[in-house]
């Protein structure tokens, strides 16, 4: 703004507290790291203070205790990612660039959903699950993650898919192609960067989800989800070794932080295009 | 172009996989809430129509009760946190004019956003335990008097969930005011230096007018989120100590998986949802008069 500025106290002021914000957003995460490297005990008397040696048991003991639920909160992600994609893909399409009769009613009706919390309809998912028998299976968090999570999709897709230029599908149609060719051929390879959107912004929720597998699987630990078993160890059963809980944490925070870093750029996109949209 | 009827069924054979799923999941879903509201619906048992007994019972329910005021401290601070830090961390961004420092501190921000909520929520628990965490720094600073039981005490339990995420600018609420704030043109700027503004000018007469559509966005979607979640409280107090930190959606879940009263803790949905609804509506009317 100016072209020489003064180094006054309101610039002092605001970078001191620009300094402060940034460490109090980073202390509990720091302190999270701190215990994941101490035993149990020096957790308890000196809480603040570094250890003298890296206490890497703690990893060792969380890998055997997390790697299942992780891999069964990457198995869910995983599934329920290729089924939102897909029927993302076609409704998007469907309202952004076909022509029927009743689509503004049907549309409306996809909107309105985004009006009812997730907290009403817990417990009538919960009987519509146990009906269909899969209460205590991955399916029980599948499908309805995909049922949940293709709304903000289709809206985020459907104007992608609006706004794509006319002239490419024309010229396809000219030369004779159909519409589900148009679709297939040009219009999902062109969506890339909206699928990824949908996709990493999908993933983000399922992993972080625990109340409804907490409601979902109830039965052994064989099928439960990281975030779940997490949940459960605040809700008090579980073990009390701090240390060890701490590098769990760490160690399922590794698969969301690759997902999202790795495409950050879209992940950003999606918070804010769904926040503005919906 | 006449269309063959193969043409015709096509948009609707694309949509047919979306609908199947809301018709399960959510059509029927919320016409199930709203009729095992007016039954005795419980676990193990056939349900009987009620009627309004379970709305009767819902309003007569002290703990149900106390936990809309709950919610309402909950909600306003929820609301206030989400506008006013991520603002003030822009808006300290925004002058500082060496750009990649602002990116570095930006990009700081925003990665403990993608640790999950939970484990975030997990690590102030162990913070607000009574042994170490907080009361350690007092105890480092000679100020054990101030200790307490964080979590665990009738007058310091609702505070500490409300400040749990301080200073709460690793949100997406963050990135939608800076994002907000990055769409200002800089024709704007250039007339308030040759008017000699002070900063504390270009945030006052600039900044805040253009970025109010951004802050109405931030404050609707920071009431629905704050009304609609229970996973909070449910991982750090649920609810104690007493009903000191019950809301809710809360007193709802519990009703309905733990003491496996479905048409109750229908109705208590359903009282919730109405209400999610008038305040979304009321908050988006207020929101358009004023453009």
């Amino acid at each position: 703004m100016k072209a020489k500025r003064k180094i006054g106290i309101g610039y002092l002021a605001s970078r001191l507290l620009t300094i402060a914000l940034l460490f109090i957003t980073f202390f509990p995460f720091v302190m999270l790291i701190n215990m994941s490297v101490k035993p149990s005990v020096l957790i308890m008397n000196d809480f603040l203070g570094l250890p003298t040696q890296i206490y890497i048991e703690n990893f060792k003991r969380a890998i055997d205790f997390v790697l299942k639920p992780i891999g069964n909160s990457i198995f869910v992600c995983v599934i329920s990612l290729a089924g939102i994609l897909i029927v993302v893909s076609l409704s998007g399409y469907a309202f952004g660039r076909m022509k029927f009769k009743g689509k503004k009613i049907l549309y409306t009706l996809v909107l309105a959903v985004m009006m009812i919390p997730y907290t009403l309809l817990i417990i009538p998912n919960y009987g519509i699950v146990d009906k269909m028998g899969l209460l205590n299976t991955p399916w029980a968090l599948i499908i309805p993650y995909i049922a949940g999570q293709q709304v903000m999709g289709i809206i985020l897709a459907e104007s992608f898919f609006r706004g794509l230029p006319n002239d490419i599908f024309e010229a396809a149609r000219i030369d004779g192609a159909s519409e589900f060719y148009c679709f297939a051929h040009i219009a999902v390879p062109l969506s890339k960067p909206i699928l990824i959107t949908v996709g990493i912004t999908s993933v983000v929720s399922m992993y972080n989800d625990y109340i409804w597998p907490t409601i979902a699987l109830t039965g052994g630990d064989d099928t439960k989800t990281f975030c779940q078993i997490v949940f459960n160890n605040a809700a008090g059963n579980g073990t009390t070794d701090m240390g060890l809980i701490a590098a769990a944490f760490i160690i399922g925070t590794i698969p969301l932080l690759i997902a999202t870093a790795s495409c950050l750029k879209y992940y950003v996109q999606g918070m804010i295009g769904g926040a503005v949209k919906g | 172009m006449k269309k063959t009827w193969k043409a015709k069924l096509l948009p609707y054979l694309f949509l047919t996989p979306t609908f199947i799923f809301l018709a399960i999941f959510s059509y029927y879903a919320i016409g199930n809430a709203i009729y095992t509201s007016f039954t005795d619906s419980a676990f193990g048992q056939t349900a009987h129509w009620v009627g309004l007994e379970n709305y009767i019972a819902a309003f007569h329910d002290e703990m149900f009760l106390t936990s809309f005021r709950n919610q309402l401290i909950i909600t306003v601070a929820a609301v206030f946190t989400s506008v006013f830090f991520p603002l003030l961390a822009a808006e300290l961004l925004f002058f500082i004019k060496h750009k990649r420092i602002a990116n570095i501190i930006k990009t700081a921000f925003v990665i403990p956003m993608l640790v999950p909520q939970i484990v975030v929520i997990l690590i102030w628990k162990f913070l607000y335990n009574p042994n170490f965490g907080f009361n350690s720094i007092l105890q480092l600073l000679h100020m054990e008097n101030l200790s307490h039981n964080w979590l665990n005490d009738q007058g310091t339990a609702l505070l500490s969930i409300v400040l749990i995420g301080f200073p709460f600018i690793s949100s997406m609420y963050f990135l939608i005011i800076h994002t907000g704030l990055n769409m200002i043109g800089e024709e704007l700027y250039e007339a308030a230096i040759v008017d000699g503004a002070t900063q504390w000018d270009v945030v006052r007469n600039i900044h805040v007018p253009n970025l109010t559509p951004y802050i109405k966005i931030v404050v609707t979607l920071s009431l629905i989120q704050s009304l609609s979640g229970f996973g909070l409280v449910a991982a750090t107090t649920n609810g104690g100590p007493g009903f000191a930190t019950t809301i809710p959606a809360l007193q709802m879940y519990k009703v309905a998986f733990g003491d496996g009263k479905f048409g109750r803790a229908s109705a208590m949905g359903v009282i919730l949802f109405v209400v999610i609804i008038i305040l979304t509506l009321l908050s988006r009317k207020t929101m358009k008069e004023e453009d």
